[in-house]
């Protein structure tokens, strides 16, 4: 394994990986990246761009969940100036931008249906159009997909096309979650705590035995994205200088306590709205009995109903 | 059939759902970089699965002959009476390691892998000289090279085939097991998403486990009476 690898994990589960996606790496075919949020495609990705013929071209990545439907043609595929309004210049899109190189295409179940379409001619011929041009451009360029989606089910939903899918599927790679990969949870807290540390420069706390054997306990549902996360409230929030099981927080400390996963849109939401909308689900599933939807929400039947008051709901 | 060669490719042919992540994927790949050409033609295209399989079974008979060629030869020059039973104990309590490690109960024998990576580490880069793959003997030495993957069930009978009792013998069982790997892994080169949905199914996973189990307490309790040198 290079010193690259050796920076993501050890465990049985994700060294396989790594010896599977070396092999891959040796060829041109696209690639499918399946497993949770957090879990490390895009740098799995990259690895596979670095082992490959392709390592001295440009590797560019593109969240399509983050792109907005009516600009994710064009920053995909490019367009020309004064396509629409806003099109102040040529901008010859990541496809171009990837020629030679690979295309990293995360969260591809996110893709509306147009983009979908204009994808599909690509991968078919390795043609595609500006938004606003009549030529056909041609791009050499390896792709790699990712989702932490059921491909499948959203085929057999219509929301994503079966051709595509079947284009993209071609050699799927399952990429573990966390939990799954014994032994790597303390290997990535040192890992990830020393590079955070010379990043913010700034002295690294120490984990005592117990606290990293409790946290590889933890059933990380945020993947690595969480736990680098907790490894940076630690250095720059904790002000002791050894984490312990006592300093960690409650969801990890405390087994079994749940902890809820919501993504927050981008557009935000009213808490309340969302309180009385969990108010309404608990009387639905309980056929309006109070007692039981109170419990459902972990609240006395005087707390439930003082809600439903308030937000004139009874 | 001995049974324990029944053994060896129920072995491989259960076992093979928990090579599907990762040799699946490998299988995935080796088929899908070939030549359009290639694959476009249905007989070629299996010839050349094939050959990539044949190319592994020749690594796995290799290996197996020289594990039974050290079983026979060092563990029975140090106990030549209780010698078989010795090593059909540790061949019990391998298949035994591996039968709960495919239902899911067992999963540190997934460390016995860090044995094989620095062979690995070696033969990996002279595959990738071979990638993408041009010509059938291109697959067939490649395919040798696959062989040689680090894999936990693969090690697993390696050790069983110590308990063999001679070069052949070895070679044999390590051979059938590669032959019970081949359905998974050339369907698993077509129909890799399927298939791996199937193989990550925790109850296929356990139902094959136990098969294994079972296995592994047949082979002791039909071969505890009897010697390989017997019939040899």
């Amino acid at each position: 394994m290079s010193q690259d690898s050796k920076l993501l994990g050890d465990s049985p589960q994700f060294t396989a990986l790594l010896r599977s996606l070396q092999v891959a790496s040796a060829t041109d075919v696209t690639i499918l990246l399946l497993g949770e949020s957090g879990t490390g495609k895009e740098q799995l990705a990259r690895f596979i761009h670095d082992n490959s013929a392709r390592r001295n071209g440009p590797f560019v990545a593109i969240n399509c969940a983050a792109l907005p439907e009516q600009l994710a043609e064009s920053e995909l595929f490019g367009h020309r100036k004064g396509a629409f309004t806003g099109a102040v210049a040529d901008n010859p899109g990541r496809i171009a931008a990837a020629a030679g190189g690979t295309l990293f295409l995360d969260e591809v179940a996110e893709m509306s249906a147009a983009v979908q379409s204009k994808l599909l001619r690509f991968l078919e011929s390795g043609e595609y159009q500006r938004v606003g041009d009549s030529a056909c451009q041609r791009a050499e360029v390896r792709i790699i997909a990712a989702t932490h989606a059921d491909l499948p089910a959203r085929v057999e939903e219509g929301r994503f096309r079966q051709d595509l899918y079947y284009r993209l599927n071609v050699v799927p790679f399952q990429v573990p979650p966390l939990r799954e990969r014994a032994g790597d949870v303390p290997l990535l807290i040192r890992q990830l705590t020393r590079q955070l540390a010379e990043h913010h420069q700034l002295e690294a706390p120490r984990y005592t035995p117990e606290a990293l054997e409790q946290l590889e306990r933890y059933s990380w549902p945020g993947n690595i994205r969480e736990l680098r996360n907790l490894c940076e409230r630690f250095l720059i929030l904790f002000s002791g200088k050894t984490v312990d099981v006592g300093n960690l927080p409650a969801e990890i400390r405390i087994p079994g306590r749940k902890r809820w996963h919501v993504r927050l849109p981008e557009s935000g939401l009213r808490l309340e709205e969302l309180e009385q909308e969990l108010l309404l689900q608990a009387l639905e599933q309980t056929g309006g009995n109070q007692s039981r939807a109170a419990r459902l929400l972990g609240l006395s039947r005087y707390a439930f109903i003082y809600r439903l008051k308030k937000y004139a709901l009874l | 059939m001995e049974i324990g060669w029944l053994g060896a490719l129920l072995m491989g042919l259960f076992g093979a759902l928990h090579c599907v992540g990762m040799c699946g994927s490998i299988a995935g790949v080796l088929t899908f970089s070939l030549p359009e050409q290639i694959r476009n033609e249905p007989g070629k295209l299996l010839g050349y699965l094939l050959l990539y399989s044949g190319g592994r079974l020749l690594s796995y008979a290799l290996a197996g002959g020289l594990a039974g060629t050290f079983g026979a030869g060092v563990l029975l020059t140090v106990s030549p009476q209780f010698g078989h039973q010795i090593l059909l104990l540790l061949a019990t309590f391998i298949m035994l390691a591996a039968g709960f490690h495919l239902a899911g109960w067992f999963p540190g024998l997934a460390n016995l892998e860090k044995a094989g990576a620095p062979v690995w580490s070696r033969l990996e880069p002279l595959g990738r000289k071979l990638l993408p793959v041009q010509r059938p003997w291109q697959a067939l030495l490649y395919g040798m090279i696959w062989g040689w993957l680090p894999c936990g069930l693969v090690y697993s009978a390696l050790f069983i085939a110590l308990a063999q009792g001679g070069f052949l013998a070895g070679m044999v069982f390590m051979m059938l097991f590669g032959v019970g790997t081949l359905p998974a892994i050339l369907l698993t080169g077509v129909f890799a998403h399927r298939f791996m949905r199937l193989a990550r199914n925790p109850r296929i996973r356990m139902y094959a486990g136990l098969l294994l189990i079972l296995l592994a307490l047949l082979t002791l309790a039909y071969g505890w009476g009897r010697s390989p040198w017997d019939s040899a």
